[in-house]
């Protein structure tokens, strides 16, 4: 079976997991590519327009995906730790599409609660293969694939911190830091002006208390009590218009990094890719770091 | 020890039993004036620029309270009830769940010396409240049941008045006989008074015309639902254009589906003498366009729609602030639910800059149309798609 993967949300949290498990079950995958033009056309057309950046880029995505595969994977996280959850916008994905798009889309499911895949994936797995043994080694394939990608995201930050470049935090959902295309290739804009930029998931995560509950804000909260009080010179927060969550958390984020006393900026995107703005706002916030540093 | 003044965000004309029970309950509380632009203006000031309308109005009013010497705020926000799988308001994963927090934390950022008591956070309503008053169970449980029943007779006259304001021949008699009814209940703190209290007898006295009123379903988010300064007026712009307006939730409601725990669901059931729809039902209602909760009441909008539209209601109106998590994410499906079943449904987002012409322009065509419809007799499809 062709199973069609969008390259957005979850992809971006999780990008070798799902493939890794598909491919072991000898299922074909089929990526959606990066997000381009077309793509960001696209999900403007089918997202609903109240809808972030990122949930109407799923839509894209899958429009891409609907005649190029015979059934399309969308896993609902309820929670990716125990007693956390994910926003709902991305649960409803398969049954908005069914309203979008007016027609029958097939949808693979892997429900995954309090951070267990194993269950979803079991379930999952038993459409594709009988054979148990077989099951039980895509599982452990994915789930090793899963700890390997973290891992490297641990070493590049121990690497990062030993840089003598200006430092400068990016907090922000997995599916904002890394679709290029959607944040307008800030990373790529800080690295060309001499800073090292630190994607927060990066971070390992530190465990503690928290009142939040979106995975999301709970995570960054205790990545933030490891990774502030290392030599930041800065901190950039990223999210897309009209996100619930972040229209909560960035408040504590915020409060967060202005008690260790490191400048901060809130960036906020949209369907919008005009660069001049960013541009600017970049400039002045290096200028700002530099000038700190300096004095 | 300082003199406890308390007060309690506005939602719509529940201040009465809130202010009734803190008053039995011998504490000093301030009702905040009553909501306009600026209150609005003021809450949207200091609140996060992305958070949905409620809570900037919550802001505001917590702001207008101030130079009356208030110092402690309660809010309730139910975060044992509901979870992932079932939704609701504040359990789930609706931003409501994390009101308290965040009020807090804006008003520290303002510099207001407030202190906060969130019920529903800690594992028992009750205690909370008994650590707040001082007072004992039985006390607060009487209190309660006062509170409660009057809630459930506000609601009672305000469902009426929708009734009655539809059909009056002098504009504003309704209006006039709400205020005297809710009067009446402010006055009222014997449990027995209630109970012999008749919502109906309040509006017997209204003339009505000879036309049949057009029936108009309401969904949504619940404040925007329940407080009428945050939708424009809505109800009261549908009445006057002939429309008798049906909530699809209210307090007691919401309450009651969500409720605190086992015990006090049961008893505020029984108190209020009021059935509510079980939520397996509305699951499977829901089922054909929505497999999982979608956080806070957005099961239940797409639920009810169907329901309105079984019970040959005109059209549906479905509220929310403009970003609601739930809401946005149903409002698609309430547009394909529209077009299966050739069933008007209008979908109003509203923020803190909306200004009431434009929903008045969209409120007046929408009327139209239904109206419309009605006199044509255009067809109603018994079957999605058919």
């Amino acid at each position: 079976m062709k199973i069609g993967i969008p390259r957005s949300l979850f992809y971006y949290k999780h990008p070798r997991l799902w493939v890794t498990f598909f491919e072991a079950l000898d299922q074909e995958v089929v990526l959606s590519p990066p997000t381009n033009r077309t793509l960001l056309e696209a999900a403007v057309r089918y997202g609903e327009d109240e809808s972030c950046l990122a949930v109407k880029l799923v839509f894209g995505h899958v429009s891409y995906l609907l005649d190029k595969c015979d059934a399309i994977f969308a896993p609902a996280y309820y929670g990716l730790q125990p007693g956390r959850y994910s926003c709902p916008k991305f649960l409803g994905v398969p049954d908005i599409s069914k309203s979008v798009f007016r027609k029958e889309v097939r949808f693979l499911r892997c429900e995954v609660d309090d951070g267990q895949f194993e269950p979803g994936m079991q379930q999952l797995a038993r459409s594709f293969s009988r054979d148990q043994q077989k099951i039980e080694r895509a599982i452990q394939h994915a789930l090793d694939s899963r700890a390997e990608y973290k891992h490297k995201l641990h070493q590049e930050y121990r690497q990062q911190l030993a840089s003598e470049k200006p430092k400068i935090l990016v907090i922000g959902h997995s599916y904002v830091l890394h679709d290029a295309y959607a944040n307008l290739n800030l990373l790529a804009k800080l690295k060309d002006r001499g800073m090292e930029a630190i994607t927060i998931d990066t971070v390992p995560p530190v465990p503690h208390e928290c009142f939040l509950r979106w995975d999301f804000a709970y995570e960054t909260m205790g990545q933030l009590q490891e990774v502030l009080d290392k030599d930041i010179a800065g901190a950039i927060i990223l999210s897309n218009f009209n996100c619930g969550v972040d229209a909560i958390t960035v408040s504590f984020i915020e409060y967060e990094v202005e008690q260790h006393d490191i400048p901060c900026m809130h960036l906020i995107f949209d369907e919008h890719t005009g660069e001049a703005g960013i541009i600017t706002r970049v400039d002045t916030f290096v200028d700002t770091v530099r000038m700190r540093r300096r004095a | 020890v300082k003199e406890r003044i308390f007060t309690m965000p506005h939602c719509g004309n529940y201040w009465i039993p809130f202010k009734g029970a803190a008053e039995q309950l011998g504490l000093q509380f301030v009702v905040p004036p009553p909501i306009t632009n600026e209150t609005i203006a003021l809450g949207s000031r200091y609140s996060p620029e992305g958070i949905c309308l409620p809570f900037k109005v919550i802001i505001g009013n917590y702001l207008q309270t101030l130079d009356q010497g208030v110092n402690t705020i309660v809010f309730y926000t139910n975060t044992q009830a509901g979870s992932k799988t079932h939704g609701g308001g504040g359990g789930g994963m609706c931003r409501f769940r994390h009101y308290g927090h965040l009020q807090q934390l804006v008003m520290k950022k303002i510099g207001a010396d407030v202190d906060f008591y969130v019920l529903g956070e800690g594992p028992s309503v009750i205690q909370q409240v008994k650590d707040m008053t001082g007072r004992g169970t039985w006390q607060i449980i009487r209190t309660l049941r006062v509170a409660i029943k009057k809630l459930r007779l506000i609601e009672i006259m305000e469902e009426l008045s929708c009734r009655y304001h539809a059909v009056e021949k002098h504009r504003g008699a309704t209006k006039k006989a709400l205020k005297k009814g809710l009067n009446v209940l402010e006055n009222t703190t014997n449990f027995g008074e209630l109970k012999r209290f008749d919502p109906e007898s309040v509006f017997a006295h209204i003339e009505t015309a000879e036309r049949e009123p057009l029936r108009i379903g309401v969904v949504g988010e619940f404040y925007l639902l329940v407080e009428p300064t945050s939708n424009c007026h809505i109800y009261e712009m549908l009445g006057e254009l002939g429309a008798e307006v049906h909530k699809h939730l209210s307090l007691s409601e919401a309450i009651l589906r969500y409720p605190p725990s086992f015990v006090l669901g049961k008893l505020m059931a029984w108190w209020v003498n009021m059935r509510i729809p079980p939520r397996s039902e509305t699951v499977k209602i829901a089922e054909p366009y929505l497999t999982c909760s979608v956080a806070g009441h957005g099961r239940e909008s797409v639920a009810d729609t169907i329901r309105f539209f079984r019970e040959g209601y005109d059209g549906v109106l479905h509220l929310l602030p403009m970003g609601c998590m739930p809401e946005v994410t149903v409002r698609p499906i309430l547009r394909k639910i529209s077009e299966d079943y050739n069933f008007p449904v209008l979908s109003l987002s509203f923020d803190e800059l909306i200004n009431e012409g434009a929903i008045r322009t969209r409120i007046e065509t929408f009327v139209d149309v239904i109206r419309l419809r009605k006199e044509r007799g255009e067809g109603r499809h018994e079957l999605p798609g058919g």
